[in-house]
């Protein structure tokens, strides 16, 4: 035991005077999920307001143009900024400054009176890059207010001579159309939002990372003679591995308290929002100890499959990046098509990853993480048994 | 008396060692007999890939031999491989500590991943540190160490658990003659006066002649010769002429020169054993060398020493 409690603090002194292998650990995630949560916010904020540039120009000037206008203005997301000449809107739009234009030709107003719909008196002006989504969210809001203002016409011309026709204006109100998100268990305040993403996004990718500093330490022990010593002084490999595994086992929860705090506390001065915890501490510990371990035992394999380590360091840097982007940390799962997502089941952090969105987005309990913990151990296990097999031949 | 009684005593005894790597067709040691007294200082000599850092290792217990016995203190070392290292010290030819920590740091590293409690722990860094005068320096970090220093630490982090036997493995390799001085003097002083058995490897002729009471040499995975280092030098001692062509001697001239009394073990490295009359020889061999367009690389002439030994007795030619 004294053995054992020696190795450990001696990997935390060596850590310690290891500047690049902090950076790695703690302040790559942080600026990370800074980055990502403040660059991300609008992209997730969809679920409470997207903003749309529409430059206007109204050329019929006319009572009906007006309520096209003022309707597109009770659209919540519509930011209409009016100009004076076409063609700045025309160049404006190519120049990408916005994503669209709006331009009410003359005769518009005649055209709705006729029920004349032949002939196009609206022209939308589309920059290359707006996204289809948005252009079919736009076309959509001004057809439905051109349908409105056709129906109020024709009611208003039926209701001349028909008793009892509904007022026009009764027809707008979509009031009956509720909406809320829904979670494992019940909390009804809780929206996804950014820093939700990508605090455990970054967080595991962190994780895994231990790969650096735990690569190059262990390495260097192997190339310097230093781990043919400590066996000659009867420590096992058992021990030697036990050894690094305590000791990265607790940087990666620091690592989780400090992400978690950043999150909380960090985001939201600049701007963010704040991280929200699940409900569920056991299972906020059950995937994270069972991510680091899986990590760990990783870092491990490549530590002994290396010879050099600059071979680990990009073996593991690498690797660590393919798990990234095929595990839902640099681009979401949900924006990735089918067959991505079923490829995404292949990478161990897209395991630890779902595991922590359980807790933190779908307020998921300890047994709700059981399936992504058993994976990631089951993953840890392999490696360790691969790696203390190449441990024991070439120390 | 009591040393000369304890060294009687043998501490190591190797019969019938062979060992093979895997995949290899040819033993690396190969029925290997080997007997160490203890309290001796034992120069275990050879040149590269003869089978030496075999023998440490298994000695050691980092691997097992194919076939063969080793006894420790009349204990099998593989039955007892743990207690056998308890009483063992061993100092790597690479600078095996941590060059981030200082030599404080990593001296209290070492000293309980030895396992050694508390109330001692003190006491063996501070036999450490004056064995090795490492004092002044326990706050540097080890990567500011110069070369000998490097080195002192190196010996001083093997001498922690205050072993029977200490295993060196090219100690002074790459510093300066003073360390080299302090670092020899100190395994001589520890021999005599703490009856501390050491096993030593070096390339350095000149150390092992100055430091060593027994030695053995290897080569090809054989012990060649083994014994009192001064018995071996008495049986070989008188004139010798050595020398080394530039490229290798024809068949012709290898049979003259051995008419002459010169053995070759390659066709390039010659020695001639108890050479009286150099001036006579030379008389002879230079007209003959010219005669066949044979160009002198090296020529030594002088009392025999353990170089020459060694020389005698390994394959002269340089090793991959």
């Amino acid at each position: 035991m004294m053995r054992l409690w020696a190795l450990i603090t001696k990997e935390f002194l060596v850590l310690r005077k290891d500047w690049h292998g902090l950076l790695v650990l703690f302040i790559m995630p942080s600026i990370f999920i800074l980055i990502m949560s403040l660059a991300m916010r609008d992209t997730f904020s969809e679920h409470h307001q997207v903003s749309i540039d529409l430059l206007l120009h109204d050329a019929d000037q006319s009572a009906f143009s007006e309520e096209l206008v003022h309707q597109l203005q009770q659209i919540e997301g519509f930011a209409l900024q009016p100009v004076a000449d076409p063609d700045e809107a025309e160049a404006r739009v190519a120049r990408d400054e916005v994503k669209f234009a709006l331009l009410i030709e003359k005769g518009f107003s005649l055209a709705l009176m006729r029920q004349d719909t032949d002939a196009a008196r609206l022209s939308l002006l589309i920059a290359p890059t707006a996204t289809g989504q948005l252009q079919t969210l736009l076309r959509m809001a001004l057809e439905d207010i051109l349908r409105a203002m056709r129906m109020e016409l024709a009611l208003e011309e039926l209701s001349y001579r028909v008793e009892g026709v509904p007022d026009a204006a009764s027809l707008r109100d979509t009031g009956e159309i509720g909406s809320r998100y829904v979670y494992q268990g019940e909390v009804p305040t809780r929206m996804p939002t950014a820093v939700q993403q990508s605090v455990p996004a970054w967080l595991v990718f962190a994780m895994f990372f231990v790969v650096i500093p735990l690569s190059t330490a262990f390495i260097i022990e192997r190339q310097q003679g230093s781990l043919l010593r400590l066996h000659v002084m009867n420590i096992s490999s058992m021990a030697l591995i036990s050894g690094k595994i305590i000791p990265y086992y607790l940087v990666n929860q620091i690592q989780m308290v400090l992400m978690v705090l950043v999150g909380i506390h960090l985001v939201p001065l600049l701007g963010g929002d704040s991280l929200q915890l699940g409900g569920s501490m056991l299972g906020l510990f059950i995937i994270s100890s069972a991510t680091s371990l899986a990590a760990i035992a990783w870092a491990l394999l490549i530590t002994t499959v290396a010879r050099t380590h600059v071979q680990a360091t990009t073996l593991g840097g690498v690797s660590n990046i393919i798990f990234g982007a095929l595990g839902g940390v640099m681009v979401p799962k949900f924006v990735m098509p089918p067959f991505m997502r079923e490829l995404a089941n292949l990478s161990p952090m897209s395991w630890g990853l779902e595991g922590f969105l359980d807790i933190f987005l779908r307020q998921g309990s300890w047994q709700t993480v059981l399936p992504e913990a058993s994976a990631l151990l089951g993953f840890a296990i392999i490696c360790l048994w691969l790696a203390s097999r190449l441990f024991s031949r070439n120390y | 008396m009591a040393q000369a009684a304890a060294q009687n005593s043998e501490l190591i005894r190797i019969e019938g060692l062979t060992h093979y790597y895997p995949g290899q067709p040819t033993a690396v040691l190969q029925g290997v007999d080997l007997r160490i007294a203890r309290g001796s200082v034992f120069g275990l000599l050879g040149p590269n890939g003869a089978g030496k850092t075999t023998l440490i290792s298994i000695l050691l217990g980092l691997q097992q031999g194919t076939q063969g016995t080793l006894f420790f203190d009349g204990l099998r070392l593989e039955e007892n491989l743990s207690r056998v290292r308890a009483m063992t010290g061993f100092v790597p030819q690479d600078l095996a500590f941590y060059p981030m920590l200082t030599v404080a740091e990593n001296l209290n590293f070492y000293v309980r991943a030895f396992g050694i409690n508390k109330p001692w722990r003190e006491q063996r860094i501070e036999q450490a540190l004056v064995a090795s005068k490492l004092e002044p320096h326990l706050r540097k970090p080890a990567h500011s160490l110069s070369g000998g220093l490097k080195r002192r630490l190196n010996l001083a982090i093997g001498l922690l658990n205050n072993p029977q036997v200490l295993f060196l493995d090219e100690p002074t390799v790459g510093i300066d003659p003073q360390s080299r001085n302090f670092i020899l003097e100190t395994i001589t002083r520890l021999n005599r006066e703490q009856g501390m058995t050491v096993i030593y490897t070096s390339h350095y002729m000149k150390e092992v002649e100055q430091i060593c009471d027994h030695i053995a040499i290897i080569d090809a995975g054989r012990i060649l010769i083994q014994g009192e280092l001064q018995g071996l030098l008495e049986a070989s001692r008188g004139l010798q002429l050595i020398f080394s062509l530039m490229d290798n001697a024809p068949e012709a001239v290898r049979s003259e020169l051995a008419a002459m009394g010169i053995a070759s073990r390659d066709g390039r490295h010659f020695i001639s054993e108890d050479c009286d009359e150099v001036s006579s020889l030379l008389s002879r061999l230079m007209p003959l060398l010219a005669r066949h367009g044979l160009v002198l690389n090296a020529l030594h002439y002088g009392q025999s020493s353990l170089e020459a030994l060694y020389m005698k007795q390994t394959d002269s030619a340089p090793r991959e």
